[in-house]
C-alpha cells in the first residue's frame, strides 16, 4: 500500500499537487479549528464558573447567617433540625428545579458525636473530589474545582463544586459543597465540536477536490506534450501541440513546436541529400556501365589476337583485360550496393537445403583452392539443413566468404560448416590464415576496407563483398558474425532463421568462438 | 466569473453575522406544557456508615440516623445490624413517627439500648400517615452484640423508627381520589411514598384499588368493582395503558365514569402524563362520555376543588351582607340579606351562591335566597350560624355546643351526634367527605378531622382525628388537601397556620392582630376578620388590609 502511494507519489504531478495541498490545508483547518474550540469553551467555562461561585457565595452567606442565628447563646448543639435548618438556607426553595446541588457533609465534630448529613436529589458524595474534601477540612478556605457529578443510578455529568468550610462550634464543622451540573455546557461544546469537524472535513475535502481539477488543468497539457514527442520520435514528424492562449503552456506548446519543425526540415533535408548520393552512385554506375561494355568489347578483340602481338604489347593487353573484369565486377558490385540502399532489393526465398547451396558454392571456388594450396573441408550434418531462403544470394555469400578465406587463409585448409537448429539454420567458414585482431573486427564489414591495403588483390576483389553479403544476411532477417584471432585465423557464421520473418534469437546452431569447442 | 465572486463575499458577510444572539424575532405563543410537579428538587440524608470504635448507643444512633436512607432497600440501615438480623429486618413493616428531638437513648446493659420517643403518627401499610392522640410514647429496645470487635444490633424492631423530619424530608405526598358520596365530585386520599421512589404509576393504581382504608371508606365510593386487580402498566410517550382484570367489566356505565376519573385525577400527579387507556384482560374498556384515550383535562367536572371560578366572597358590615369582587369592590348582595333588614351576622353563603344563612339580633337562624327578590325564613332551628358550613348537597351543618352538630335541610333539622365536647365549628368539605370540627374550651379548643359517613340513613360525623396546634379558634377548608386554622395562644399574637391533610404538617404564616375568623377557598387568597372590624388578606408573604367589615366568608 504503501509502495503504491510512494509510486504514485513520483509519477503523478496531480496526485503530487493535491496531496501536498490536502496535507496542509489538514494542517491549517486543524489549527485554526482547534484554536476556536479552545477559545470557546474556555470563553463559554470561564463565564460559567464565575456565575456558579456567585451563586454558591450567595447561598453560603445565607447559611452563615443560620448559623449565627442559631448561636445566639453559645454553639449550637449539632442536631438533625439544624442540619435542616441550614440545608434549608444553601437551597433554594422554589420549584424550578435544581440549577446546583448541594452536599452537607460533616466536616469536623467532637467525639462521640457524628453530625446529620444532607444531600439534594440523588447526588452521590463521589462526586467531591477526596483532596479538595481534605483541603476543605484543613484549611477552611473556599474553593473550587471541575469535577464529574455522580447520581445514584443516573448518568453522571462534568460539572463544578465550590466548597467551604462552615464552622458551628470549636470541634464541629459541616463541609458545604455546591455542585453545578454542565452537562448542557457539554451539550453546547460537543455542538461546537461535532460542527466543527464537519466543517472541516467539508473544507478539506471541498479544496481537495479544486485543487485536483486545477492540477488536472495544468497536468493535461504537460501530458498531451509528452505524447506527441512520442509520436514524433515514432517518426510522425509532422505532429505538433495546440497553443491555447499566452501562458506558460503556450510558450511551452510554442517552443516544442519549433524544435519538431526543424527537426523534420533537416531530417527531410538529410534523407533527401542521402537520397541524391544513392541516385548519383546509381547514375554513374549506369552511365559508366555503356562505355564500359564498349571498351570491354574493344578489349576482349585484343584479348583475343594477343598471341599476334610483340611482348611488350601482351602484357598490356593481359592487364587491360583483367582490369576490365575487375572493373565490371566493382560495378556490379556497386550496383548492387546502390540497389540496397535505395531499398529495392527483392528476396525471392524457397525452402533450401543449406548443404547443397553451400556445396554449390564451394566447388565453384575449389579451382582456386586448388591454385592457392588451400583444401577446402566440408563439414555437414547427415540430415538436410533446411531454411526458406534466396539460394543465389545465400550462395554468393558463401563464395565471398569462401573467396575471403582462401585470400587469407596462407595455404592452410578451410573448413566449411553447416547446421540447423529448431527455429535457425547456420553456416560457417573458418580459416587459419593470418587472423584478425579487434580493430579489424570492428570495420571488417565497411565498405571498401581491407584488412592489409598493402596487399596484393589478385581476386578481383572489389572491397565490397562482405558488405554485400551483410545486406544480403540482413534482407533474410538473419545474422553474419565474425570471429577472429591473430595467428590463428578467423570465422564467419551466418545464421538464418528457418522460417522467413521468425525472429532470430540469440542463439546458433554453429559455434561462433571455435577454440571453446577445442575445434 | 466576477457575479460568482461577489456572489460568494456577499454569502460570506452573511454567514459571519450569524454568530449573534437574536435581539427581535416574531411573538409565539407558549405552548402550555405539564408543569412537572413531581419532581421538584428535595434533600435527602446522607446516611452514613458505622465507623469501627462506636459505642452501643453511638450504632443505635446510627442506625436511627441511616432509617431515612431509602437508597438500595436501606442498605445503609443494615450494616448497622449483624448479618442475620439484616436479612430478616423488614423496613416496609410500617413507620412509627417520633416527634423532633424527642428521642434519648440509653444504655441500661452492656447489650441493650433502649429509646424513649413522643410518638407523633404512624405510616400505615397503606401509605397513609395516621396521626396519633398526644401524650403516646414510644419505647422500644435494641438487643445489641458484638461483632468482631464491633457492635452491631441483633434484635431490631420491626419496621422503620423516623422523626417527624426525616418523614417530611423522605417522602412525597400524593392524592388517591374516589368518589365522594352521594357521586359526582371526587375526594382526596392522601398517600405517602418514599422520595427515591422512580415512577409512582403503578404504586397509585394499586392504592386506588386497594381503596381509601377503613377510615374515608364510608365517606366515598370506590368505582372499580371488588376484586379488580392491576395486571399491567405500561407507559408509552405520555400515554399510560392499564390493563386491568376482567371484574372491571362488571362496573356499569356510571361506575366506569367514576373510575376513569378517579384514574385520570389520580394519574395527574405523575410527571409527563398526558392520558391513558384502560382495557381488561387486553380488550379495550368503554367509558362512555370520554374518549378511548381518555386525556389528562377529562372529568374536570370531579375536582374536588370545584367552585365556580371568580367567586366573591362575603362580609357583613352594618348588619349587611356585602359581596366582594375583584374589580367590583363591595355590593350588597341581592334579596333579603343585602337589604340589613333585620342587620344580620355570621353569614354563611351556599357553595353554588344561591342562598345565605346568619343570624339576625334575637339570635334567631335565618336563611333567605340571594336573588330579587328574596326574604328571611326561621330556619326552625335553636342554634346560630357561628361556626357553621353549607355542603354541596344544599344542607346547612351548624355546631350544637351540647350534642354535637345539627345538618338542617329541606328536610328538616337533624341533629348528628359528634363523639367530642363544645363543638364549636362545623366546617364540611367542599366535596362533603370530611368535617372540620372545632371542639373544645374556648382558649383551648382543638381542631378535628371527621369523615362523613353517609353509608346509610342521615349522615354521622365520626372518626375525629386531631390536628395538633396550638388553640384552635376558628377553621376552614383551603382545600380538599389543605385546612386553615387560626391559632390564639394567650399572650401570644394570633397565628393562621396552614395544614396538609397527607403528612399534616404545620405552616405558620403568622395573622392580624386580634383575629377572630378565618376564611379560605381553593386558589384564593385567605382572609383573616379581626375583632375590630377590619379584614385582612393574605398576599403569600404577609397579612395586609384590606377592607372594613366582619366575618369574611367564601361560600361553603
Amino acid at each position: 500500500m504503501f509502495r503504491a502511494l510512494t509510486r504514485r507519489w513520483r509519477r503523478s504531478l496531480a496526485f503530487r499537487v493535491v496531496a501536498t495541498t490536502l496535507v496542509a490545508a489538514t494542517v491549517l483547518v486543524g489549527v485554526s479549528l482547534g484554536f476556536l474550540l479552545i477559545r470557546v469553551t474556555n470563553g463559554l467555562v470561564d463565564a460559567n464558573t464565575s456565575r456558579s461561585i456567585a451563586e454558591a457565595n450567595v447561598g453560603l452567606a445565607a447559611a452563615q447567617q443560620v448559623v449565627l442565628q442559631a448561636s445566639e447563646g453559645g454553639p449550637p448543639p449539632p442536631s438533625e433540625g439544624l442540619a435542616d435548618s441550614i440545608m434549608n438556607s444553601l437551597v433554594t426553595s422554589d420549584d424550578r428545579g435544581a440549577a446546583y446541588e448541594v452536599l452537607l457533609l460533616e466536616g469536623s465534630s467532637a467525639a462521640d458525636t457524628q453530625l446529620s448529613e444532607r444531600g439534594t436529589n440523588l447526588v452521590e458524595v463521589s462526586s467531591v473530589p477526596l483532596d479538595m474534601r481534605t483541603q476543605v477540612r484543613e484549611q477552611g478556605r473556599e474553593v473550587w474545582t471541575y469535577t464529574t457529578i455522580q447520581y445514584v443510578n443516573q448518568p453522571s455529568e462534568p460539572g463544578l463544586v465550590v466548597g467551604s468550610l462552615l464552622t458551628i462550634g470549636t470541634e464541629t464543622a459541616y463541609e458545604v459543597y455546591y455542585l453545578f451540573p454542565y452537562g448542557e455546557l457539554q451539550g453546547t461544546l460537543d455542538l461546537v465540536r461535532s460542527t466543527a469537524w464537519i466543517a472541516g472535513l467539508l473544507l478539506i475535502g471541498l479544496l481537495g477536490l479544486l485543487m485536483s481539477l486545477i492540477a488536472r488543468h495544468v497536468v493535461l497539457p504537460v501530458r498531451q506534450a509528452a505524447r506527441t514527442a512520442e509520436l514524433v520520435r515514432a517518426g510522425h514528424l509532422e505532429q505538433r501541440l495546440p497553443v491555447r492562449g499566452e501562458d506558460d503552456l503556450a510558450a511551452l506548446a510554442l517552443a516544442f513546436n519549433d524544435m519538431a519543425g526543424s527537426l523534420q526540415t533537416q531530417i527531410r533535408q538529410l534523407e533527401s541529400l542521402s537520397r541524391l548520393q544513392q541516385r548519383f552512385v546509381s547514375d554513374v554506375s549506369h552511365e559508366l556501365r555503356t562505355p564500359l561494355t564498349t571498351i570491354r568489347m574493344a578489349s576482349d578483340v585484343i584479348y583475343e589476337s594477343r598471341e599476334t602481338m610483340p611482348p611488350s604489347l601482351l602484357r598490356s593487353s593481359e592487364l587491360l583485360h583483367d582490369q576490365l573484369d575487375r572493373f565490371e565486377s566493382l560495378l556490379a558490385d556497386l550496383l548492387e550496393i546502390s540497389r540496397f540502399d535505395a531499398g529495392a532489393a527483392q528476396l525471392e526465398t524457397e525452402s533450401t537445403d543449406l548443404r547443397v547451396v553451400v556445396g554449390a558454392a564451394v566447388e565453384a571456388a575449389r579451382p582456386l583452392a586448388r591454385a592457392r594450396g588451400c583444401e577446402i573441408v566440408e563439414l555437414f550434418p547427415d540430415q538436410p539443413c533446411v531454411a526458406a531462403c534466396d539460394p543465389r544470394r545465400i550462395e554468393r555469400i558463401v563464395r565471398n566468404l569462401l573467396s575471403n578465406a582462401i585470400e587469407h587463409g596462407e595455404g592452410h585448409p578451410i573448413e566449411v560448416r553447416a547446421a540447423v537448429g529448431a527455429s535457425c539454420a547456420a553456416v560457417s567458414v573458418r580459416d587459419f590464415g593470418r587472423g584478425l585482431d579487434d580493430d579489424d573486427l570492428d570495420r571488417v564489414f565497411d565498405r571498401f576496407w581491407r584488412a592489409d591495403p598493402s596487399r596484393v588483390r589478385n581476386l578481383g576483389g572489389t572491397g565490397l563483398g562482405l558488405s554485400i553479403a551483410l545486406e544480403d544476411t540482413r534482407l533474410h532477417g538473419g545474422r553474419l558474425a565474425v570471429w577472429g584471432r591473430p595467428g590463428q585465423g578467423a570465422l564467419f557464421r551466418l545464421t538464418l532463421p528457418r522460417v522467413a520473418g521468425q525472429d532470430l534469437g540469440e542463439t546458433s546452431p554453429l559455434p561462433l568462438d571455435p577454440t571453446e569447442v577445442g575445434v | 466569473m466576477r457575479p460568482v465572486m461577489v456572489a460568494a463575499a456577499v454569502a460570506v458577510l452573511l454567514v459571519s453575522g450569524c454568530a449573534q444572539v437574536p435581539t427581535s424575532g416574531p411573538v409565539v405563543e407558549v405552548d402550555q406544557a405539564v408543569p412537572d410537579t413531581a419532581s421538584s428538587s428535595f434533600v435527602r440524608a446522607l446516611a452514613r456508615s458505622p465507623r469501627p470504635g462506636m459505642s452501643q448507643i453511638e450504632i443505635v444512633q446510627g442506625f436511627l440516623d441511616a432509617a431515612s436512607g431509602f437508597e438500595d432497600g436501606h442498605a445503609v440501615a443494615r450494616e448497622y445490624l449483624t448479618t442475620q438480623a439484616a436479612q430478616t429486618w423488614d423496613p416496609q413493616a410500617g413507620v412509627r413517627v417520633y416527634g423532633n428531638d424527642t428521642e434519648t437513648l440509653n444504655n441500661p446493659a452492656e447489650d441493650g439500648v433502649t429509646l424513649t420517643a413522643a410518638l407523633v403518627g404512624v405510616i400505615s401499610e397503606r401509605s397513609q400517615y395516621v396521626p396519633t392522640d398526644e401524650q403516646t410514647a414510644l419505647e422500644e429496645q435494641f438487643g445489641l452484640t458484638q461483632v468482631g470487635s464491633q457492635w452491631r444490633i441483633d434484635d431490631v424492631p420491626e419496621g422503620l423508627l423516623l422523626s417527624r423530619a426525616a418523614v417530611e424530608r423522605s417522602y412525597r405526598e400524593f392524592q388517591t381520589y374516589f368518589v365522594a358520596k352521594p357521586g359526582g365530585i371526587l375526594a382526596p386520599n392522601p398517600v405517602l411514598f418514599a422520595r427515591s421512589q422512580g415512577d409512582v404509576s403503578t404504586d397509585l393504581l394499586q392504592a386506588l384499588l386497594q381503596g381509601p382504608g377503613p377510615w374515608l371508606e364510608p365517606a366515598v365510593i370506590n368505582g372499580f368493582p371488588v376484586g379488580t386487580e392491576l395486571k399491567a402498566v405500561d407507559t408509552v410517550d405520555g400515554i399510560v395503558q392499564i390493563d386491568l382484570t376482567a371484574a372491571v367489566l362488571q362496573a356499569d356505565d356510571l361506575a366506569r365514569q367514576q373510575l376513569s376519573a378517579q384514574i385520570v385525577w389520580t394519574l395527574r400527579q405523575v410527571p409527563g402524563f398526558r392520558g391513558v387507556t384502560i382495557t381488561a384482560d387486553g380488550q379495550p374498556v368503554t367509558v362512555p362520555g370520554t374518549d378511548p384515550i381518555q386525556p389528562r383535562s377529562a372529568w374536570a367536572d370531579f375536582d374536588p376543588d370545584g367552585l365556580s371560578p371568580g367567586a366573591a366572597w362575603y362580609i357583613v358590615r352594618s348588619g349587611r351582607v356585602l359581596g366582594m369582587s375583584d374589580g367590583n369592590g363591595a355590593l350588597p348582595v341581592p334579596g333579603a340579606p343585602g337589604s340589613g333588614q333585620p342587620p344580620v351576622e355570621d353569614p354563611l353563603i351556599s357553595l353554588d351562591q344561591s342562598a345565605a344563612a346568619a343570624t339576625d339580633p334575637d339570635g334567631q337562624l335565618l336563611t333567605a335566597a340571594l336573588q330579587t327578590p328574596s326574604r328571611w325564613a326561621d330556619a326552625r332551628t335553636a342554634l346560630r350560624s357561628r361556626g357553621g358550613s353549607w355542603d354541596r348537597t344544599g344542607a346547612l351543618w351548624l355546631p350544637d355546643p351540647d350534642a354535637g352538630a345539627q345538618m338542617v335541610n329541606v328536610l328538616g333539622s337533624q341533629k348528628i351526634p359528634v363523639q367530642l365536647d363544645q363543638v364549636r365549628s362545623v366546617q364540611i368539605s367542599r366535596d362533603g367527605s370530611r368535617a372540620l370540627v372545632v371542639a373544645g374550651p374556648r382558649d383551648a379548643a382543638t381542631a378535628y378531622l371527621l369523615r362523613v359517613d353517609r353509608t346509610t340513613g342521615p349522615p354521622r360525623l365520626t372518626r375525629p382525628r386531631a390536628l395538633v396546634t396550638g388553640p384552635v379558634r376558628a377553621a376552614a377548608w383551603a382545600s380538599a388537601t389543605q385546612v386553615a386554622l387560626l391559632i390564639v395562644a394567650p399572650d401570644q399574637p394570633p397565628q393562621v397556620g396552614s395544614v396538609d391533610l397527607g403528612l399534616f404538617s404545620v405552616r405558620l404564616l403568622g395573622g392580624p392582630p386580634l383575629a377572630r375568623t378565618v376564611a379560605a377557598a381553593p386558589d384564593r387568597p385567605l382572609l383573616s376578620g379581626t375583632k375590630d372590624g377590619q379584614i385582612w388578606q393574605f398576599n403569600g408573604n404577609t397579612w395586609v388590609p384590606l377592607t372594613q367589615g366582619r366575618q369574611p366568608r367564601y361560600p361553603g
